[in-house]
């Protein structure tokens, strides 16, 4: 905790010190970096503009000497050559001016020969101008020439300016002679350049002077980066600010020297005349210029480490202070955490600390009595618990035994699965032996149909011959009474011959009508399966009420056929099986009728047209069709007759043949006076 | 009779001393005049207030009518616009600041017969800025002219290349205002205008940089080859001119001739005053010591400031890379002014005609 709070104090007071001695000093070292930047090459610039100006004047002032001297008439008129007293007062003279301008020597110099014909100082060494130099300078319109040349013995540049001395009188402006300033840069000019500089420049400021060549023209104060001394007009400047006077710039830089020391500079092109140009770098130590900021950033340094250390030192005893009582609350509680509820924090004194720590120990006092009152209720939760645990293990004891009753179960299902299985397996056999069975049960029952089917047909024969019989009873009585009356007239012996072919004639169309009865009735009989035809509907239905009319008159059943003579409605299809389906739904009708003794029993035959369709119905008033029955009246071998009267295979034939043998359907419905059978074709 | 005799012998002595020169009036009457043109820039320091001079010069106007020419003299606005116009074959003889002249002398057949100055272009900006300051500010600059060749100078000492900064054309005589108004941060032009302004506003301005720099009357060849004497007429009027201004109130009276051609040229009066003109111009002619010689310095090889010029404008595409500097060499003539100034009596050095 200490460490912890330490270290957050710590950032929170480095953060603030950060701020408030790095970030002000920052921005302030940056400015004064900048401000001072610009003092400096201000005062370099300052300084080289001065500098190059004195220059100009300095070389100016020596025109002006060479003008004054050029101008003595004894020097113009020849005198000096001829005239030694001339030459004697003009000597002291130069002497003179050469003292007090502080010039090496003053000389005046035939340019025919190159010989010196007036010297000042008297002992001064002869010229050191080439021939060449002396022929050029002496070239008419050449006022002026200026070089430099190395002085001898002493290793410095000296300053040459030779100015023509013309007669008034030449025709050819050549000179009468030339007059020669010689001056050492090192002891004439350079002073003057360094004057009071050191309060400006500092203690490494610094004036160098080189010519276009980039030669050392002055004497420098340091040696060249390989350790040699410079040289006048012979060691070379090749810094970057001396290359860039050269090329004829000026301006400030902040670059390395010719020492490869970084310096400010500011550098200057100087023409001394229009064949000579200088260059002159006037410069100073970046170390020195930028000391006060150095000074500045190590101060800076120096009180932030001090600062940091005071501040972290601080911090942990603030920390150590502030921490102590919770340090004496941690420990509490790592007591309480033992278990031990009765350790208590000291209180010290009034400060927050002290009402953190009551409230501590009140908290303590409050856990204390939670602690007793939740001991207390575990015990009766505990005691509960096992009373539910006991419970829970009868529960368990149960149920292991359910369980193993289960197991029991399993295992009988087991042994049940495995008899099914076995059951299975014969299913699977008969299963593969069904085939030949259902094929045997199919012919089974095939013979079975053909059998019913002989049996319907026996019926429908039995039908066959006890409609025959009512329909022959009343000719064969009539034909029996007419062969008694004849009999009778016989034996009367009134019998007449037209009497007789009368009786013959009507009981032989009695017969006649008797053998047509036989035909109409097997003609229904006879399957024409091979004749489909397009027959009316109408008569088809009158034929088959015809052939079952004796059988239902007899039983006082009112037949009536309601057909719509403008249309004929003609059907394709087999016509003797449908009046023989006509003829099994017109008997089912009468028995029924019969069977529940109808008082008035009717049957209603109505052929119709509906959308396209040919549609009879036969419809009775006999109760109708038990509906549990309904379903089921088309299922083969179905009857409610009873076995000793139906075969159960008159409607399900009927049904096959219009439905399958026709394309029609044969349906039944309940009416709320009997039953409806319905045929669509 | 005796005093009759001596009016006489003085009409006739009289006679014979001006019939000659009706003579060589009369000449160029009888045959078609060729003009010479001379092109000077009026904003350019001293070339603007000695071609002024030169350009009032009655007697430059008589000799050269005796050579069969005829003087006249047009202002320009740089030199871009000169060289425009000697390569159109408008203009025989201009004057031109170092790097124009250096583009004229690679492309065409020109001889650099005088020198007007020997001064400094400049950069000048805000007082207190350096050259690396420069960086992304906008520069006022005449492409490819002498301020421009000492931008890339100042931009160089700065650790800066062109492309750093953002370089706005505009006319010299645009950028004191340009500068002053904010719309450019800095300009780089040549002599007055840097002078002026920042003499003008010395705690506002200050020069960033300066660069060595030359200006050059600049003829055609072949003109010259053709009209030698007449090219000695244009030196020696040169000659006088600049002898002429080393007097204030000469150069005073040429600054006001300068600032009426900048009005009349500029069609507004210029910033400059006539003190500033005066003073500039008063330097810079004493720079090159009142004479128009050239330096031998700037004819000779190893020369840092005009062969830097010319790789510089090699550089900017300005002039071929084949371009030697054996070339610009030869178009130096040194002995036209020389030969002028030994003949200092033929040549009436002394004798100041200006209209």
């Amino acid at each position: 905790m200490v460490l912890a709070f330490s270290t957050l104090c710590t950032l929170i007071l480095l953060a603030i010190q950060i701020v408030q001695f790095y970030g002000l000093p920052f921005f302030s070292i940056k400015g004064n970096l900048q401000e001072i930047r610009e003092r400096e090459f201000h005062v370099l610039a300052a300084v080289a503009d001065s500098r190059k100006k004195l220059i100009n004047d300095w070389v100016a002032a020596r025109r002006r000497n060479a003008n004054a001297i050029a101008a003595l008439p004894a020097a113009s008129n020849g005198k000096l050559y001829t005239d030694p007293l001339a030459r004697k007062q003009i000597g002291a003279w130069l002497e003179e001016v050469r003292t007090n301008y502080q010039l090496d020597a003053i000389r005046f110099i035939d340019p025919k020969t190159g010989a010196v014909v007036l010297v000042a100082p008297g002992d001064a060494a002869p010229t050191v101008l080439a021939p060449t130099t002396i022929r050029n300078a002496a070239q008419p319109g050449i006022d002026e020439s200026i070089l430099l040349t190395l002085g001898q013995g002493e290793g410095t540049s000296h300053f040459h300016l030779i100015r023509q001395v013309v007669s008034p009188k030449s025709q050819d402006g050549r000179p009468e002679l030339l007059l020669e300033l010689e001056c050492s840069l090192e002891t004439l000019l350079k002073p003057q350049l360094e004057l009071n500089m050191q309060g400006l420049l500092g203690k490494t400021g610094e004036i160098v002077l080189f010519d276009t060549a980039s030669r050392f023209l002055t004497m420098v104060n340091h040696p060249l980066p390989d350790g040699q001394q410079v040289q006048p007009l012979l060691s070379k400047n090749s810094a970057r600010p001396a290359q860039l006077a050269i090329s004829g710039s000026e301006g400030t830089i902040e670059e390395l020297d010719y020492r490869r020391i970084p310096v400010l500079a500011a550098y200057r092109h100087i023409q001394i005349s229009p064949e000579m140009a200088w260059g002159m770098v006037v410069k100073k130590d970046h170390s020195e210029a930028f000391a006060s900021l150095q000074y500045q950033r190590n101060l800076f340094l120096m009180l932030g480490l001090a600062g940091i250390t005071a501040t972290v030192l601080l911090a942990v005893l603030i920390s150590y202070r502030v921490t102590h009582p919770l340090r004496r609350m941690v420990s509490t509680s790592r007591t309480i955490s033992t278990g031990d509820l009765t350790a208590r924090v000291p209180i010290e004194g009034d400060s927050e600390t002290a009402e953190l720590a009551t409230a501590f120990n009140k908290m303590l006092d409050q856990l204390h009595t939670w602690h007793s009152e939740l001991d207390q209720r575990v015990r009766q939760r505990t005691e509960q618990l096992e009373q539910v645990n006991h419970e829970l293990q009868n529960e368990i004891t149960e149920r292991t035994k359910a369980e193993e009753a289960l197991h029991e179960k399993a295992v009988q299902l087991e042994e049940e699965i495995g008899e099914r299985q076995k059951a299975q397996e014969e299913l699977e056999i008969l299963n593969s032996s069904l085939e030949q069975r259902i094929g045997d049960t199919v012919n089974e029952l095939r013979q079975k149909d053909d059998l019913l089917i002989q049996q319907n047909r026996m019926a429908a024969m039995g039908e066959l011959l006890n409609n025959i019989a009512h329909q022959w009873r009343q000719p064969l009585n009539n034909i029996a009474v007419y062969i008694q009356t004849m009999q009778y007239l016989n034996r009367a012996g009134e019998l007449t011959s037209d009497e007789m072919d009368r009786d013959i004639k009507a009981v032989m169309d009695i017969l006649q009508y008797m053998s047509q009865t036989i035909d109409d009735f097997r003609g229904f009989f006879v399957r024409d399966r091979s004749n489909v035809s397009e027959f009316a509907l109408g008569p088809t239905v009158a034929k088959a009420l015809t052939i079952v009319t004796p059988a239902l008159t007899a039983t006082n059943i009112r037949t009536e056929l309601l057909k719509d003579d403008r249309e004929v409605i003609r059907v394709t299809g087999y016509p003797n099986e449908f009046a023989q389906v006509l003829i099994n739904i017109l008997y089912n009708a009468r028995d029924i009728l019969v069977e529940r003794e109808i008082a008035d029993p009717q049957i209603e035959i109505m052929v119709s047209r509906e959308q396209g369709r040919a549609i009879v119905t036969v419809r009775d008033n006999g109760g109708g069709i038990a509906e549990e029955v309904l379903p089921h009246i088309f299922d083969p071998y179905f009857t409610t007759k009873g076995p000793t009267k139906g075969t159960g295979i008159g409607l399900y034939m009927s049904k096959t043949i219009i439905e399958k043998n026709m394309g029609g359907t044969l349906t039944a419905r309940n009416t709320p006076d009997g039953a409806e059978l319905r045929i669509e074709l | 009779m005796v005093r009759s005799l001596h009016t006489i012998y003085a009409l006739l002595t009289a006679s014979l001393l001006i019939l000659p020169v009706y003579a060589h009036a009369a000449q160029p009457a009888t045959r078609p005049a060729q003009e010479l043109v001379i092109a000077y820039q009026p904003f350019a320091s001293p070339a603007g207030v000695i071609m002024e001079v030169v350009r009032r010069d009655r007697l430059l106007k008589q000799n050269l009518v005796r050579q069969g020419l005829t003087l006249r003299m047009t202002p320009v606005n740089a030199g871009g616009d000169a060289i425009k116009a000697f390569k159109r074959g408008s203009i025989t003889m201009t004057t031109l600041g170092d790097m124009p002249a250096l583009e004229l002398a690679a492309t065409m057949p020109v001889i650099y017969c005088a020198q007007l100055k020997q001064n400094y272009a400049m950069v000048v900006g805000a007082k207190g800025l350096l050259a690396k300051d420069l960086k992304g500010k906008r520069i006022g600059n005449v492409f490819a002219s002498s301020g421009h060749f000492a931008l890339l100078k100042v931009l160089h000492s700065g650790g800066l290349a062109e492309k750093d900064v953002t370089l706005v054309t505009m006319p010299v005589n645009q950028m004191p205002e340009a500068l002053q108004k904010g719309t450019i941060d800095a300009f780089a032009a040549w002599e007055p205008t840097p002078s002026i302004v920042i003499s003008n506003a010395p705690d506002r301005f200050a020069a960033i940089g300066r660069q060595s720099s030359s200006s050059y009357l600049v003829a055609s060849r072949t003109f010259a080859e053709q009209h030698p004497e007449a090219m000695r007429q244009v030196a020696a009027a040169l000659v006088r001119a600049m002898t002429w201004l080393k007097h204030d109130t000469h150069l005073r009276k040429a600054a006001n001739w300068n600032i009426a051609t900048i009005s009349s040229f500029a069609g507004t009066a210029p910033h400059n005053r006539p003190e500033d003109i005066i003073r500039v111009s008063a330097n810079d002619l004493a720079a090159i010591r009142y004479s128009p010689r050239i330096a031998p310095l700037l004819r000779t090889s190893g020369n840092p400031p005009l062969e830097d010029e010319l790789e510089f404008l090699k550089g900017v595409g300005k002039i071929g890379k084949e371009v030697q500097w054996e070339l610009i060499q030869q178009s130096f003539s040194h002995d036209i002014v020389e030969q002028v100034i030994r003949s200092a009596p033929k040549y009436e050095l002394k004798r100041y005609t200006y209209e």
